[in-house]
């Protein structure tokens, strides 16, 4: 018995001693902000983005990104300081007084890192508090972008920075359908399900992907010839969400998320790293 | 931050008290428990989502609609399912099963309906940008939904307290017994508080776009939580406790936020258990019921 | 105080040989009397000897399996309690059950509506001036004690204008300035033409209404006439005047 695991990133799933478990289609949480701490450790201090305001929901997607980030941001020599560390319940649906008391930190980057409700709820109510920030990051804008840009409009967006996910970057494939392919196919699927396109359903198809390409590559169906057959396509398997590569754990730490920034007019663009970057980061008031 | 989470909650609170008066209006006058008022709240809020997105109607307009037609839709619910759940011995905890897989089935059906993604109406389509209020600057779209839950709550006051079937509807969440003694049509009252019930849910799920930040058909049972402890706070079973209750559900939460924001989402149980421990009767109430 | 009226004038409640049953308990076994207008008959006897049943009969909260009650000329049979109270029949009740969060006026006011009577404000103020009422008549009935609920009991039922008002034990509980002013009431009730049938254990009380009483015992009339002969009956003294004197 081998459980695929399409999205569940908590990292406490994953440990050497658990060979039951392997994770498909997106990074281990520990390992989505990489992008995010490096951008902020190297550009940060550039930017004048040197206050650093966290704000995350307390659930294991989301707690493990801050716990990771929180890691990196007060390691020895760090050049930015966290002002303002709180969770929220997940549940939380009004960020108002949040963001008046992250404001009476006064932090230059605020980083909220919640679901998608959450960075809904969050995004509008600052919109409508009428408190400016320098910066500001949200989580989900990236993974579910057309969600988002419905609730929170690209003028709720604009300036925003968040991961850019498959979505954004649009990868070739070595493996599976473009992006192009991949959205037109689910529109005739589940266009009129209520379920949007975002990067979920990426996911869920680089999944079906890792799969069909172990079951491929397996000599039999028991666990270990199964797990070996998924290991044997770490750092090879290149699918549209990057280069899949699995930890010895079994936690995925390739498919990594750069980090964009909306313009006003709704478009994601790759700011960090810059090698990927096809702009540059507008520090402002968002 | 003090005054803002006072000054927010207020605003807030005012808001979480429409949002469990229908409960407690209902529970008021049958005994009776709807477990699926977080739903017919989420179904408001679907419904101003689509009078707003497909029709172009401000929320301003569709809360009378939503309201009124609600109500009206309410009616025939009432009538294929509440008598014979008001006749049973056990009506109340029977109400528990029945809205309980009510409660399901909405759900269920809202989600292949809709979708599970999360809807919201823009904040410009009421108003957008802060407003100032007692010196903190809130959502102007709070105010709003605030100020619509604070004339629905009085005019629901005003009609309790001054019209006849107000007097006849405190009758008999007085006492049904001694109000069918008196004469006054229990199954009519009941009905038209049934229906006001649910007009008020749906009032409410108007404005839960711009309170909450978004609407999922999964919304429901967290909502019947909240509305839950603002009514058992208040009083179960005197609706004005309701506002009391909800003030401090609002303030209670925005305080938790700003000082143990972790735990916020522990307020509506440990409000449940503190009134439990020590006011079963709720904070303003007598103690109206025996079991 | 009873002012006899010309025998001519027809009585305003007739009963005749009520039968009651609970079970194998005769709660009546064969209750017959008749009241006028503006008359007094108080009703004794010891606990279970079927005083509040013939009241309950009368009002229609029972049906008796036999016998009758005619008010007015007319009888009475499958009447609900509202319809005999819109006849002009009403009741106190021994506890009192108001509505408990509603106001004292608005207690009152549900009342009048109950017995299709107008509920016009100045009648019902007028109301709770005359029992004593006025001060709480904003209050919630829950806060009153034990003598304002038996007088908001009895504006109820006033409030009905009824042409025959039962009264149940509306003395026990009350003390003894409370109790002269009900007498007065009742009395003054009597006076402008009310006919009024009065459960009483208190004697004393009864005895200020008026001199005619019925005792009962076990479901049956054991004695009817005069207050102060009926301590000369031999079958009272031992049913009820020996309980009376224990207490």
């Amino acid at each position: 018995m081998l459980l695929f695991d399409p999205t569940g990133t908590g990292a406490a799933f994953f440990s050497k001693d658990n060979p039951y478990i392997v994770l498909l289609a997106d990074p281990v949480s520990s390992v989505w902000p990489r992008y995010l701490w490096e951008f902020v450790l190297n550009e940060g201090p550039k930017l004048g983005l040197k206050r650093i305001a966290l704000l995350y929901a307390t659930n294991d997607f989301t707690g493990t990104q801050a716990n990771a980030l929180r890691t990196a941001l007060k390691a020895p020599g760090s050049p930015v300081e966290i002002v303002f560390d709180e969770g929220v319940p997940t549940s939380t649906s009004n960020y108002t007084v949040l963001i008046d008391n992250i404001a009476a930190a006064n932090p230059d980057l605020v980083i909220e890192l919640g679901y998608t409700g959450n960075d809904i709820a969050f995004l509008r109510n600052l919109q409508d508090s009428g408190q400016k920030f320098k910066a500001v990051f949200a989580l989900y804008p990236g993974i579910e972008t057309n969600v988002l840009m419905k609730n929170v409009d690209k003028s709720g967006l604009a300036g925003i920075f968040t991961y850019v996910t498959a979505l954004g970057l649009d990868l070739k494939p070595e493996a599976g359908l473009s992006l192009a392919e991949l959205r037109e196919a689910y529109e005739k699927a589940y266009g009129n399900t209520g379920v949007e396109f975002g990067w979920n359903a990426i996911a869920g198809h680089v999944t079906g992907i890792v799969i069909t390409e172990a079951l491929a590559h397996a000599d039999t169906l028991a666990q270990e010839d199964l797990r070996k057959a998924v290991f044997s396509l770490s750092g090879k398997l290149k699918t549209l969400d990057g280069t899949f590569e699995l930890r010895e754990d079994g936690a995925q730490i390739g498919e990594l998320t750069p980090i964009g920034q909306f313009d006003a007019e709704g478009n994601l663009r790759v700011v960090y790293p810059p090698e990927l970057a096809n702009a540059k980061p507008v520090i402002g008031q968002t | 931050m003090l005054l803002h989470a006072l000054a927010g909650g207020l605003v807030y609170g005012c808001y979480f008290a429409l949002l469990g008066l229908g409960l407690n209006l209902v529970f008021g006058v049958m005994r009776i428990v709807n477990l699926a008022h977080g739903d017919l709240i989420m179904l408001g809020a679907m419904a101003a989502y689509f009078l707003y997105h497909l029709a172009g109607l401000s929320p301003l307009w569709a809360a009378p609609l939503v309201a009124g037609g609600f109500f009206l839709l309410a009616l025939p619910l009432y009538a294929a399912l509440l008598p014979r759940l008001l006749a049973a011995r056990e009506a109340e905890m029977l109400s528990f099963t029945l809205f309980f897989g009510l409660q399901q089935i909405i759900e269920a059906l809202a989600a292949i309906a809709f979708g599970p993604s999360e809807r919201s109406l823009p904040a410009r389509s009421l108003a957008a940008g802060p407003i100032v209020l007692l010196g903190q600057s809130v959502p102007k779209s709070w105010a709003f939904s605030a100020l619509v839950a604070v004339i629905a709550i009085g005019l629901f006051y005003l009609s309790l307290h001054h019209t006849r079937l107000g007097l006849f509807t405190r009758a008999v969440m007085a006492s049904p017994e001694e109000a069918a003694a008196s004469g006054i049509d229990l199954s009519r009252i009941s009905a038209i508080a049934f229906g006001l019930g649910v007009a008020l849910a749906g009032l409410a799920g108007v404005f839960a776009p711009f309170m909450l930040g978004s609407v999922t058909p999964a919304m429901g049972a967290s909502l019947n939580l909240v509305a839950f402890a603002t009514v058992v706070v208040g009083s179960l079973g005197a609706p004005l406790g309701t506002i009391f209750g909800g003030l401090v559900y609002g303030v209670g939460l925005l305080l938790m936020q700003t000082y143990f924001s972790t735990w916020a989402d522990l307020l509506p149980d440990l409000l449940l258990i503190a009134i439990l421990l020590f006011r079963p009767s709720g904070l303003l109430g007598r103690r109206l019921r025996v079991a | 105080m009873t002012s006899p009226e010309p025998p001519a004038a027809p009585p305003l409640l007739e009963v005749r040989g009520l039968v009651k049953r609970f079970g194998g308990f005769r709660a009546l076994d064969g209750v017959s009397f008749t009241l006028r207008a503006g008359e007094i008959l108080g009703l004794v006897g010891p606990n279970g000897s079927g005083k509040t049943t013939t009241l309950n009969v009368i009002s229609g909260l029972y049906a008796p399996e036999a016998g009758e009650v005619r008010f007015a000329g007319r009888p009475l049979r499958g009447l609900s309690p509202r319809a005999r109270v819109h006849r002009g029949i009403n009741r106190t009740f021994q506890s009192p059950r108001p509505f408990a969060s509603l106001s004292v006026r608005e207690n009152v006011r549900l009342a009048a509506r109950f017995g299709g009577r107008d509920a016009a404000p100045e009648r019902i103020e007028a109301l709770l001036e005359r029992l004593g009422l006025a001060r709480w008549a904003a209050r919630p009935a829950a806060e009153l004690n034990t003598g304002q609920q038996k007088r908001l009991d009895l504006a109820r039922a006033l409030a009905t204008r009824p042409r025959l008002l039962l009264v149940d034990e509306i003395a026990a509980g009350l003390n003894p300035a409370e109790l002269e002013s009900m007498a007065e009431l009742l009395a003054a009730l009597a006076a402008g033409g009310t006919a009024l049938l009065v459960v009483e254990h208190l004697l004393g009380f009864l005895g200020r209404l008026t001199e005619r009483v019925i005792v009962m015992n076990a479901g049956r009339e054991i004695f009817e006439g005069r207050l102060a002969e009926a301590s000369r009956d031999a079958e009272v003294v031992r049913v009820f005047l020996g309980e009376a004197a224990r207490r």
